[in-house]
């Protein structure tokens, strides 16, 4: 019965969800200290962008991400670039976090609103090259 | 809050693009670290970093344009007025004395060429060039019952050798460029050596030859200044305008009728 009702909760919640508007490489690649990738959006979003050590650490090592959050109208792509300051590893992690904007409040409240936002994570993997 | 940027700066024409970490300041202004900014752009800054605003304004007719979503600065400099565009042309002066024509062949193959002209006289020209490294062609005249032949070599982009001659080696010519430094040396069959050589530091370059020939050149965006003595005249020349720079190479000429 529990099962039940989650499944019938997240089904709800998909559907009431806007498809996922954001587009992350899968692998960034460091050539030595330096690497860049790509970050699209379809619908206008903030995103904010971080690495973490490892899938189960989320504390950030010394790399340099540029820039840690923007902006994005609707079909466009931010170039980020990254810099390590300690050697690389194949256990970091690429985080992209899309928020999309908010949608305006109703001017006339007759009953009680409910607003679901759904924040998108994604996680890459980050792959160490000379 | 200052946040730090990795910002690709590239000079259109002039130079390698190198990503730098450059920070936007509290109004959102990018400024780049004044060490980048010198070796880049060869511009010297008294403080830790230079404004864009502030280039901008230093170089009126320099574009630079801030592409955020590529995270890059493109400098667009037509004139040459950043000490870095002139240095490259500079350098493209250097390189284009220290190779000969036949090293322009840079793809493999086979050449040649017949010429001819309404007094009966022809010629042929047959050789063959490997990627630029290595040129060989011979020449006959068939009215004067003559060949000639002609070879260039450079194991190095920054070393050509070349001979000519006909029946043997009648001339023979080594050219080196290396960075600001450039050397020429050539011999003739009567036994003539000759020794060319250029010295580049900053604006200012000297160049000496045993043909009793030396120049003193000052290149700078807007006005240049060559002085030259030659075998028999002295000679200054100043020239301005938007592309003023003077080649190093060669004393002013001026007719005599």
């Amino acid at each position: 019965m529990t099962r039940s009702l989650g499944f019938a909760v997240v089904g709800l919640l998909a559907l009431a969800a806007r498809p996922c508007a954001a587009q992350v490489e899968p692998v960034v690649t460091l050539h030595g200290a330096d690497g860049t990738t790509l970050v699209r959006v379809r619908q206008r979003a903030y995103v904010t962008v971080t690495v973490w050590t490892s899938l189960e650490d989320s504390t950030p090592p010394s790399v340099l991400v540029s820039p840690p959050a923007v902006e994005l109208m609707p079909g466009e792509t931010q170039l980020v670039r990254l810099r390590a300051r300690t050697p690389c590893s194949d256990a970091w992690r690429f985080l992209v976090t899309f928020r999309p904007e908010d949608t305006p409040a109703p001017t006339v409240v007759a009953t009680v609103v409910t607003r679901v936002t759904l924040v998108t994570r994604f996680l890459s993997k980050v792959r160490c090259a000379p | 809050m200052i946040l730090q940027v990795l910002v690709l700066v590239r000079l259109v024409g002039a130079g390698e693009p190198a990503v730098i970490e450059a920070r936007y300041a509290a109004d959102s202004v990018l400024e780049l670290p004044a060490a980048a900014v010198r070796d880049l752009l060869g511009v010297t800054a008294t403080t830790p970093y230079v404004s864009v605003p502030e280039l901008e304004r230093r170089y009126p007719d320099v574009t630079f344009e801030w592409r955020p979503r590529e995270l890059e600065l493109r400098i667009t400099d037509p004139r040459g007025a950043l000490p870095a565009s002139q240095a490259a042309v500079l350098a493209a002066q250097r390189r284009a004395q220290s190779v000969s024509a036949l090293a322009w062949r840079t793809i493999s193959g086979a050449f040649g060429g017949v010429t001819a002209d309404d007094s009966g006289r022809s010629a042929i020209d047959l050789g063959y060039t490997w990627r630029g490294r290595l040129a060989v062609q011979g020449s006959y005249y068939p009215t004067a019952r003559r060949g000639a032949w002609a070879a260039s070599a450079a194991p190095i982009p920054t070393v050509n050798v070349s001979a000519s001659g006909g029946r043997g080696v009648e001339s023979a010519a080594v050219r080196v460029s290396a960075g600001p430094a450039f050397a020429f040396a050539s011999w003739d069959a009567p036994g003539r050596l000759g020794l060319d050589a250029l010295a580049t530091l900053g604006a200012v370059s000297v160049f000496a030859s045993t043909r009793r020939t030396y120049v003193v050149t000052i290149n700078r965006a807007g006005l240049s200044v060559q002085g030259a003595q030659g075998p028999t005249n002295k000679t200054l020349r100043l020239s301005f305008g938007p592309q003023s720079l003077l080649s190093p190479f060669s004393v002013p000429f001026i007719p005599s009728r």
